[in-house]
């Protein structure tokens, strides 16, 4: 299919197709996750203290996450309405998480 | 009725479709420029994502709250086994999306080539999941026991890596299915477009399980 082509839709409206990246891009990805992967081991292995450990291994999470939902998934070609129904989810994890942790104690000092 | 009113109701449905093509929601009966089996997999993907946000902030609240919480080298004696079961999960949804390129490309021998090399990938990752599961199971884990501490980690090991697993195996019969129908004739590359969209987000969860039960 040449790229830029009208396909029909199923329901018979017809429907812009995304760009179709060529196989690079997909190793390129691959090859980005399992570095920031060896970087999370690494990270683990050379035992970090706890909260520094934690924000990296956080973040580096993040990042993998990321590249699979935007590259793999081809997020960064769709409209935003369509990337909202992906990742508000997981914002609204998070939101519910930070939001309930302080009765557990996170954020007011130790367990009793 | 009359024939007057018909009539109207037909103009009206077509000032509806030019104005929604003229809207940010453009591209007419079709919603955010997707397909509608593309998009009723996001969707479907969005709300699986809050399934298993929920159980990883019930996981989450319990090890705050649990002094008693085992190390994952306590329990799993090291990443290794884990670290590999990542690097096949993740080189699996690179040739699931290499896949889905070469679908694009009309390209069918690659796309079986690359279906069967994912389908591969998920099947090692199952084994090596059930080696460990076993491995837990015989040093005494069960969702209500854990000899290594609060019996919550246990709970939460074989809820969350289940329900993982489970999805791992819908998953695997996903593809098989997929890569059958390109024998049946079924050959569409929005049709697997979709079955990557369902693997990759499997490989998207597994990467904050890993990080979450076995690096923290």
């Amino acid at each position: 299919m040449q790229n830029g082509a009208a396909i029909n839709g199923r329901d018979g409206g017809t429907v812009r197709p995304a760009p179709v990246p060529g196989y690079r891009f997909y190793w390129q990805t691959w090859f980005i996750l399992l570095v920031l992967t060896a970087l999370e081991v690494m990270a683990v292995m050379a035992r970090l203290r706890p909260r520094l450990l934690l924000a990296v291994l956080l973040a580096l999470t993040a990042a993998k996450m990321g590249y699979i939902a935007f590259n793999f998934m081809h997020l960064r070609f769709e409209r935003l309405g369509l990337i909202l129904i992906f990742v508000l989810p997981f914002v609204f994890g998070v939101m519910m998480y930070l939001g309930t942790a302080p009765d557990f104690g996170l954020f007011v000092g130790p367990t009793p | 009725m009359s024939m007057a009113q018909t009539m109207d109701f037909a103009a009206i449905e077509r000032r509806d479709q030019q104005r929604l093509r003229r809207s940010p929601w453009g591209g007419g009966r079709s919603p955010l420029n997707a397909n509608t089996l593309k998009l009723g997999m996001w969707i479907f993907l969005g709300a699986d994502a809050l399934i298993f946000m929920s159980l990883l902030m019930a996981y989450g609240l319990h090890r705050l709250y649990n002094p008693a919480w085992p190390t994952s080298e306590e329990v799993f004696g090291g990443v290794t086994l884990v670290s590999i079961m990542t690097f096949v999960l993740i080189s699996s949804s690179a040739t699931m999306a290499a896949a889905v390129g070469a679908a694009q490309q009309q390209d069918l021998q690659a796309t079986r080539r690359l279906l069967l090399a994912t389908i591969a990938g998920g099947v090692f990752f199952l084994g090596a999941q059930a080696y460990e599961w076993s491995h837990v199971i015989g040093a005494g884990g069960l969702p209500s026991e854990n000899p290594w501490g609060s019996p919550l980690f246990t709970a939460s090991f074989f809820t969350i890596t289940g329900f993982h697993g489970l999805h791992v195996t819908i998953g695997v019969v996903y593809l098989v299915a997929t890569l059958l129908r390109t024998w049946r004739g079924h050959f569409s590359p929005v049709a697997i477009e979709a079955a990557g969209l369902y693997w990759h987000f499997v490989d998207l969860i597994w990467v904050l399980v890993f990080t979450l039960f076995y690096l923290l």
